[in-house]
């Protein structure tokens, strides 16, 4: 890996884990859908830290270079964030549902008792 | 008929305002010509149109949803209603004219007599007895989905997809707290099923919807039935 490339996973890496942390840290969201972020930003900082020792992994899995283990550990995240907020928005429409048929049969008994 | 139960009609409408006042209307004139005391629930599930003011004008009882939830979301709402209310009976019926009030009898009567605990009325399980024509594709589709139900719990299910059916308590109850928001209908019935519970199908006649859209349109019925195909799939057994 390039010590340009390196560099730029670095920083990006490093942003990363600061505006997770200071989402956290604000209360914006809660620890646990915070954990897969910060494991993104800790890979990216130990890649770019530890070349060597990531060609080693990228070797044994079968990558052809680092960088692409890099996109596919990346990939992998990305996927299984997606699919926690899939879970986490399907909960939340139904308490919405359970919210307006509750809120929809107070009103309607509100305006019985007229 | 020992003791009088109690039936509640669930007519889930969304923008209904031409067939609605004609669809309650002519469930009052039953009641008063047969001496039924039908009740009936109209949903409004957030309709754009003037079907509020239509409710609102002529003192039709009604719930209005204060956002639209689609057709599992409003039925519900109706059996959360009649779970509330107390009633034995829940019947869902649609608001466009396609639903005829004379059959309310015919497909409550296998749960009055116990010999039934959700009946769906159903165009196709005589043949030729219904004037209710549906497309092709559509025939296939409903004809497939039947034979999943069957695969999946054994029972035969011919109009899967029938807007017209009665429940008793026992599944007020459980349709009030767990409906499915997606494709209610077929679904629904498997829920029933895979909780052995006895569904009972009787043919009723359909007329041509008068107004309004299926809620199924023709270029989203693949997407329909891959839906609805994996989802029969993959519900769970329960006890």
């Amino acid at each position: 890996m390039s010590i340009t490339l390196r560099i730029a996973l670095f920083i990006v890496g490093l942003l990363m884990l600061i505006s997770t942390t200071t989402m956290v840290k604000k209360n914006e969201i809660p620890i646990r859908y915070s954990l897969w972020w910060f494991l993104s930003s800790i890979v990216l900082v130990v890649v770019s830290l530890f070349p060597t020792f990531i060609s080693m992994i990228t070797s044994f899995v079968g990558f052809q270079v680092s960088s692409n283990l890099v996109i596919g550990i990346f990939i992998t995240f990305l996927i299984i964030i997606t699919q926690m907020l899939t879970k986490v928005v399907s909960e939340q429409s139904k308490k919405i549902t359970s919210l307006i048929q509750e809120i929809s049969m107070l009103k309607k008994e509100k305006d019985d008792e007229k | 008929m020992q003791k009088k139960e109690k039936i509640l009609i669930i007519i889930p409408a969304y923008n209904e305002e031409k067939s609605i006042l004609k669809t309650y209307n002519e469930i009052i004139e039953y009641n008063n010509k047969n001496k039924t005391k039908y009740n009936v629930i109209v949903i409004n599930d957030g309709s754009k149109d003037n079907t509020e003011k239509v409710l609102k004008e002529n003192n039709i009882p009604h719930i209005r949803l204060i956002q639209n939830l689609g057709i599992g979301g409003a039925v519900q709402t109706g059996y959360k209603y009649a779970l509330k209310n107390n009633y034995d009976i829940a019947v869902q019926f649609d608001g466009d004219g396609q639903h005829d009030v004379n059959y309310i009898q015919t497909i409550i009567k296998p749960i009055i007599e116990s010999k039934a605990d959700m009946v769906i009325g159903s165009r196709f399980i005589q043949k030729d007895f219904s004037d209710f024509k549906s497309s092709k594709m559509r025939r296939i589709g409903i004809n497939m989905i039947s034979r999943l139900i069957d695969l999946k719990t054994g029972k035969k299910i011919y109009d899967t997809t029938s807007g017209f059916r009665a429940i008793n308590k026992k599944i007020i109850k459980i349709f009030a707290s767990d409906y499915p928001v997606e494709y209610p209908e077929p679904i629904s019935t498997v829920n029933v099923l895979l909780k052995k519970y006895t569904v009972r199908e009787v043919p009723v006649k359909m007329k041509k919807r008068e107004e309004g859209v299926s809620s199924i349109s023709s270029w989203k019925s693949a997407y329909y039935m891959i839906n609805v195909m994996l989802s029969i799939l993959l519900l769970r057994r329960v006890k």
